[in-house]
């Protein structure tokens, strides 16, 4: 099917777009009936965890052509209930068992007869996807015309209505702007960049069939023309070169220094030269209030220089702490493993994401989206290039492995309440002054730790009960050598 | 018996120290008239003072809008299970440049190698390393000597490419029944000489040949005709009273210096419970480090060492009862020597450094007579890494001019450079129809070679040596490689049509011919680094009809009249390969104390009589050289380092010194390194040496305490009575401090310490000191944290040298913490004089007021600026760059911090281990390099660790310990073996 055969309105584009002809693609078959639908979900649902159709052996064998070798009887018992059939010693269920390791395939008694025929069905009648090929040239600035891609600008925006329905912008869950606030879904760009990429997502495809059960929800109820797509096509190429905005904040404080120093100026030319206020106390005052505003200013400034307390800027990947370690309960050491035995806690490779994202494909809150830039990564060969948010200066050195194994300190002291954060933020200043006050404070484990051993007069001293307890300054933590050097 | 010390001649006869004379204070005025001019002179007003004031507020506004730079954090894709981000990895490996071998560890941070450290599993250098051996781990990162592809003709090839050229070219030469010559340096893998061999059988027409600068030809030929094998026996300086040594630097530069350090050291030191030393008599004419530490040093000029040792074989042969032959020089150094040897029979060790046969039979002679073959030498595990013959590379560049040679493959050589008639060679080469070289980096040969296909650095290779026989050890690769290289035992295979790397080669080598056993043996060998296989020493049959054409011929050389030019490797440089190590040309000679040159060695008097004097130049041959005046230095003799002078060699080493192989000529079958029909005469130049000799002179108080053996036996407090006296009169106003955990200290003994100068160049690489150049260095600018202090005392011709190597003291009194007005420098709770860095305002008070001069000042900003174009002004060239000590700024001052990364990393394993902290786990990097152990470092508050015993040692004291510092460093007294405490 070609959007421009399709093509409802807007003649003034058709020349242009019959030069775009060069651009081809071609369209899923779409006479897939409901039942088929039912199938593919209830498969994508129950099944993927462990097979495959046409991509080969995962937990359990490949599907593609099961129904050929098997009888539909058979399969919808297997199915429903495997170790009644492997108990009764059915000669091809024992093979299929022994076949694979002995791992038994999960029971689906909570499936109905038909529900398991319509995955039957659908796997008998899956065949692989064709060549599907749709090519935007993104480096081909004039590949779209301007009408086109203002057309489709109007349409993200929410300008001009969808012809079949569909009441809210683009724009409102796919953000055209930075910004610091968590939106689980895409970004306008992120879906430029994945929709442009060569082996990336077919956008004509994932808008005519969500991949996921975020986006069914949210896209339900949008029947987006071709037509449509394609000019929301054009718009994001064009803004995948433009780029987003970056989000300005106000110079608030800039403006507070440029008007206490036109004050000051003007009540020194008044004091010396016009003379309009009698009271001199004004100037004086004036002046004072003005120099003391600077002097703070350039204090706190200064002091603030470098450090980032309350930092949580935007992650190429949309992860959340929350989700992990707090709903999901996973361990901090379970990714950031080195933290027990090296200075660097660790960020995670890719493979360790792997770990678990091979089979969890469907986040709970961004779809399919986040998860697919891991295998995307993956597959690309390019490591995902998160921001970092803990920076301390290169003159410190800082060991985790001394915190966190040696000193048994949990990583919620200096990191925050991580397990709550949806956006990750450094929470404490990391400054000198915090730093020495927790040493000033902590106490070591004193009697536990066998290194401190040949500390042998703090022993004394502990045992005279001249101190009652050893703290981390008591063993030189506030030697500056012990960070700097 | 007070004893005078001095530094330089200068010093010693009062003379004013020549300096820059724009440096100088005018006369008439002090230092305050000056900068009031310099005030007066720039015009400053209130207007000048309200713009500063305007400047600083706009700063502050400007400081408040600014905002931090986003950092990344990029994980791996896939992490290797090996590599621990923040956690540094050591592989054991080998290091051995073409003549000398070292077992060692490397130490790789987040796949990056960044240094070396000594593998103590090996029984051969038994961790110890030396200065170059350190210095190997910058090369690898030389961006602007390392070939980064094949080239032919000069432009950028594929490899595929050159190899089709290449196998066509050698078929068709050998199809010609035309000869390919394999040029290598000394082989001691014994996969890569197996490789040859069967690439030999592949090609019938090639042929290898072994050619080394500067090699051991003399003793091979000499063992040859004596004991009818041509191998280098192992000298067993462990097992010897008495040693006698003519001209061999046997701790610097020869042979095997490492190795025979670490044994040299057994019977010199004092801090075991056998009360002994050993007596060690050398007869040079340069001073070396050996003649330094001998107990008695005897300077000749090289034409005399025939004589003497005749004088001493005739000796010996009267007191065995045989009839004397010829005589030589008599002097009372040599019957003394001979009586002494004659007592320890079989217990000592005569050897020659002597390229000559001749000298080298009669030396095989003496130690047969004293029974010393099959004791102190041993024939068993003869030393492999010197197996060049210079006949070989002579008769090769008669057949080149011939025309007789079809093709040239040169590995590791570079003969363009060193071989000392150059032109012959460059002609040869011409008509050589392939020519190819494996060099990694850019050297003066290639510029005649067709094909150059750059290897790996060994840090990058797969490889194995067998320095040794029955000693082997395995290199592995730390790093992939960084440019497209390829190892040259690849190329090879790659040739011969095989499939597999070198890598499967060697291990299918070793695990069927060397280990004999299977796949897990060949891993755990691979981790330890080293496999060695132990055999009892064995002596072989000397065979006397050797002796006498040897004899012969020496009786007839007479001591020469005229100067005598020696030709010397110097420690930093060696035979000249690591040239382009900005690290060893600003490591300062251990004796002369100058770097960024070589020069012409002079003794006072032979200074005279040319009528030179420092800063003048010499002219040897057309050469015009730097004159060096040196204390010790024969008399009608001139030492120059070879090795500098290089024209193409990178950019640090390119048009630094001056090139002296042509000095060098072929006589008798071997390479001369004395020239004395060379033309001296004063040159027309001005030339100036950077020298740290007189940086921080100590003013003649008691810094070097020294003794003699019969002193030390009867009171071994001998030399050091000050220190008890000392020690009562510290008594303090102050409370005292009291180190309630641990108490770092350091005990070094001076009469181990050889001054060889690893411990500089291992500091500098562990500490990122930054090289500051020839001109900084003659402002006395140099940034080392540790430096080697060389004492003379005696007589100016002959005089006793004293190494004494000196850090920051870390005082526990310290004059420098007193005085820094923002505390940047304070003690810490473990004794530690710390320095923070971003404190430091520079006023330099500290550097004022330390009494040692250890403090050093960093006059520029030495990294990222062009100005400083060495190892710190590329990206990558500072991934050697230690990630756990910070790269100092402009403005702030630095010093020795005691390795306090390694005392942190230490501690902390020691805590997440749940137990004590172990003596001697912490190991500085100056005292893991020393081959020598001469540097102890451990916890004082412990009462057995080795530092404390060393403390309460007699022979322990601290430098300027009248001043009440309270150093943390303790020195141990210098003992000689010798009668009386007199230079």
């Amino acid at each position: 099917m070609n959007p421009t055969a399709s093509n409802s309105g807007f003649r003034p584009a058709g020349v242009l777009l019959a030069a775009l002809l060069t651009i081809v693609f071609f369209i899923a078959d779409t006479g897939s009936t409901n039942a088929q639908n039912e199938g593919k979900q209830l498969f994508e649902k129950n099944c993927t965890v462990c097979h495959k159709i046409g991509g080969g052996k995962l937990v359990g064998p490949e599907l593609m052509g099961v129904t050929q070798r098997r009888e539909k009887d058979w399969l919808l018992k297997f199915i429903k209930n495997s170790k009644e059939l492997i108990d009764a010693g059915d000669p091809i269920a024992v093979k299929v068992y022994e076949e694979n390791n002995k791992i038994p395939m999960l029971t689906f008694t909570q499936l109905s007869d038909n529900e398991i025929n319509s995955i039957i069905d659908y796997i008998d009648k899956w065949e692989p996807e064709k060549e599907k090929v749709f090519t935007v040239d993104v480096n081909k600035k004039d590949g779209f015309s301007h009408t086109e891609i203002l057309r489709g600008e109007r349409l993200f925006f929410g300008l001009i209505p969808f012809e079949k329905g569909g009441t809210t912008a683009c724009v409102s869950c796919h953000n055209t702007i930075t910004n610091d606030t968590l939106n689980w879904n895409p970004s306008a760009r992120e879906l430029a960049m994945a929709f442009m990429e060569k082996d990336g997502m077919n956008m004509y495809k994932s808008m005519g069939e969500p991949t996921s059960d975020v986006m069914r929800k949210t896209h339900g109820e949008y029947k987006l023309t071709d037509q449509e797509v394609f000019y929301i096509a054009a718009f994001l190429s064009e803004f995948n070169q433009t780029g987003e905005k970056p989000h300005k904040t106000f110079p608030n404080k800039l403006m507070l220094f440029i008007l206490f120093a036109v004050l000051m100026t003007l009540a020194l030319v008044d004091l010396i030269f016009t003379k309009l206020i009698k009271y001199k106390v004004v100037h004086l005052v004036v002046i004072l209030a003005g120099l003391g505003v600077h002097f703070n200013l350039a204090v706190v400034e200064a002091q603030s220089l470098s450090r980032t307390q309350g930092y949580a800027p935007d992650q190429p990947i949309k992860f959340s702490h929350k989700v992990h370690a707090g709903d999901n309960k996973t361990d901090c050491r379970y990714c950031h493993s080195f933290a027990d035995f090296s200075k660097s806690a660790g960020m995670p490779s890719n493979n360790v994401c792997l770990n678990c994202h091979k089979v969890v494909l469907s986040g709970r809150n961004s779809g399919k989206f986040e998860i697919n830039k891991i295998h995307r990564a993956a597959k690309s060969g390019k490591p995902v290039e998160w921001i970092r948010i803990h920076n301390l200066p290169e003159h410190v050195f800082f060991s985790h492995a001394q915190h966190a194994n040696a000193g048994k300190i949990a990583c919620e002291t200096c990191h925050g309440a991580v397990a709550e954060m949806n956006i990750m933020k450094q929470v404490e200043d990391l400054s000198m002054g915090w730093c020495i006050n927790c040493h000033r404070s902590t106490k070591v484990n004193f009697k536990d730790n066998q290194y401190y051993s040949t500390y042998l007069k703090l022993h004394e001293e502990l045992k005279s009960g001249k101190i009652d307890s050893v703290t981390v300054e008591k063993i030189g933590g506030l030697d500056c050598m012990k960070c700097h050097y | 018996m007070e004893k005078k010390y001095w530094r330089s001649p200068e010093e010693l006869t009062n003379q004013a120290i020549i300096s820059n004379e724009e440096d100088l204070i005018p006369e008439g005025k002090n230092l305050l008239d000056i900068i009031d001019e310099e005030i007066a002179q720039k015009p400053s007003s209130r207007r000048n003072f309200l713009k500063f004031c305007g400047f600083s507020f706009a700063t502050a506004a400007i400081a408040s809008s600014c905002e931090n730079p986003v950092k990344k954090a990029i994980p791996y894709l896939n992490k290797p299970e090996e590599v621990t981000p923040g956690m540094a990895s050591h592989y054991a490996s080998t290091y051995f440049d073409g003549s000398e071998y070292n077992s060692i560890l490397v130490k790789v941070r987040d796949g990056r190698p960044i240094k070396i450290e000594g593998n103590t599993l090996s029984s051969v250098t038994r961790g110890g390393t030396t200065a170059r051996v350190q210095a190997s781990v910058l090369s690898l990162y030389d961006g602007s000597a390392r070939h980064t592809t094949p080239l032919k003709e000069g432009n950028p090839a594929s490899w595929s490419g050159v190899d089709g050229e290449i196998t066509a070219s050698i078929r068709e030469i050998t199809a010609a029944a035309g000869t390919i010559v394999l040029l290598t340096s000394n082989i001691i893998s014994p996969a890569t000489k197996k490789l040859i061999e069967e690439f030999k059988i592949t090609f019938p027409g090639v042929k290898q040949l072994t050619y080394d600068p500067v090699s051991a030809s003399g003793i091979l030929m000499a063992n040859r005709d004596c004991y009818g094998q041509a191998v280098i026996p192992d000298y067993l300086f462990d097992k010897a009273e008495v040693i006698a040594s003519f001209g061999a630097d046997f701790l610097g530069t020869w042979l095997s210096p490492a190795e025979y350090t670490s044994r040299y050291i057994k019977t010199r030191t004092l801090t075991n419970d056998e009360k002994k030393l050993s007596y060690h008599i050398q007869f040079e004419s340069g001073l070396s480090i050996t003649g330094s530490k001998a107990d008695k040093r005897v300077a000749i000029k090289p034409s005399e060492e025939a004589g003497l040792l005749l004088q001493l074989f005739s000796e010996l042969s009267v007191k065995s009862g045989q009839t004397s032959v010829a005589s030589g020089i008599p002097v009372e150094a040599i019957s003394e020597l001979a009586g002494k040897l004659w007592a320890v029979k079989g217990k000592s060790l005569v050897v020659s450094g002597s390229n000559n046969p001749n000298i080298q039979i009669l030396v095989n002679a003496i130690n047969n007579l004293l029974e010393n073959n099959g004791s102190t030498i041993d024939f068993t595990a003869p030393l492999l890494t010197k197996q060049a013959m210079d006949s070989e590379m002579e008769e090769l560049v008669s057949q080149m001019n011939a025309g007789t040679i079809g093709g040239l493959i040169l590995w590791n050589v570079n003969p363009a450079f060193d071989y000392y008639n150059p032109k012959a060679f460059i002609s040869g080469i011409k008509k050589v129809k392939l020519t190819a070289s494996f060099s990694p980096v850019v050297d003066e040969t290639q510029e005649y070679v067709k094909f150059v296909l750059p290897g790996h650095h060994f840090l990058e290779s797969w490889d194995d040596a067998e320095p040794r026989r029955g000693f082997y050890s395995l290199s592995q690769p730390t790093i992939r490689p960084i440019f497209n290289t390829r190892q040259p035992q690849d190329s090879l295979l790659k040739w011969m049509g095989r499939d597999g790397d070198y890598y499967t080669y060697l291990k299918s080598f070793w695990i069927s011919d060397i280990l004999k056993s299977n796949e897990q043996t060949w891993k755990t060998t691979l981790q330890a680094g080293v496999y060695e296989t132990a055999a009892a020493i064995s002596s072989v049959a000397f065979n006397t009809q050797a002796l006498i054409p040897a004899t012969e011929a020496l009786a007839a050389v007479k001591k020469s009249e005229s100067i005598e030019v020696i030709l010397y490797q110097n420690i930093p440089m060696g035979n000249g390969m690591h040239t382009n190590n900005p690290w060893l040309m600003e490591l300062p000679d251990p004796i002369s104390k100058v770097c960024w040159d070589n020069y012409a060695s002079l003794s006072p008097e032979s200074a005279a009589e040319l009528g030179v004097e420092a800063g003048n130049t010499l002219n040897v041959n057309g050469i015009e050289l730097p004159v060096f005046i040196q204390p010790g230095q024969a008399t009608g003799t001139i030492s120059v380092a070879l090795g500098y002078g290089h024209t193409n060699f990178g950019k640090v080493a390119t048009g630094i010194g001056l090139n002296v192989y042509p000095l060098t000529f072929f006589e008798g079958g071997t390479r001369g390194f004395v020239n004395s029909a060379a033309k001296v005469e004063k040159g027309g130049g001005e030339y100036k040496l950077a020298s740290s000799q007189m940086h921080g002179s100590m003013e003649g108080r008691p810094i070097v305490r020294e003794t003699v053996l019969g002193s030390y036996l009867e009171s071994p407090d001998s030399g050091n009575e000050l220190h008890a006296e000392f020690e009562k009169k510290h008594v303090t106003l102050y409370k005292e401090t009291e180190y309630k955990g641990h108490h770092w200290a350091m005990a070094i003994d001076l009469n181990t310490c050889i001054g060889c100068s690893a411990c500089v160049i291992a500091c500098q690489a562990e500490n990122n000191i930054p090289v500051v150049g020839k001109d900084e260095v003659m402002k006395t600018r140099a940034m080392h944290w540790i430096r080697i202090d060389r004492y003379y005392a005696g007589d100016n011709n002959n005089p006793e040298v004293v190494f004494q190597p000196l850090m920051c003291q870390h005082c526990d009194n310290a004059p420098c913490e007193n005085v820094c007005p923002v505390s940047a420098t304070n003690h810490s709770s473990e004794g530690l004089n710390q320095m923070s860095y971003n404190r430091c305002i520079g006023t330099k008070y500290c550097i004022n007021n330390c009494p040692y001069k250890v403090r050093r000042f960093n006059w520029f900003r030495y990294a990222t600026n062009d100005k400083f174009d060495y190892n710190m002004n590329s990206d990558l060239s500072r991934m050697v760059l230690n990630p756990d000590v910070t790269v100092r700024e402009r403005g702030v001052v630095e010093k020795c911090s005691f390795c306090v990364q390694r005392i942190q990393e230490k501690k902390l394993l020691a805590k997440t281990e749940n137990r004590p902290l172990g003596d001697g786990e912490i190991i500085p990097a100056c005292g893991q390099a020393c081959p020598a152990k001469a540097i102890v470092f451990g916890d004082l508050n412990d009462p057995q660790s080795e530092v404390s015993r060393l403390f309460k040692d007699p022979r322990n004291y601290h430098l300027l310990e009248e001043l009440h510092t309270l150093p943390s460093v303790g020195y141990l007294t210098l003992v000689r073996n010798k009668e009386e405490n007199k230079a």
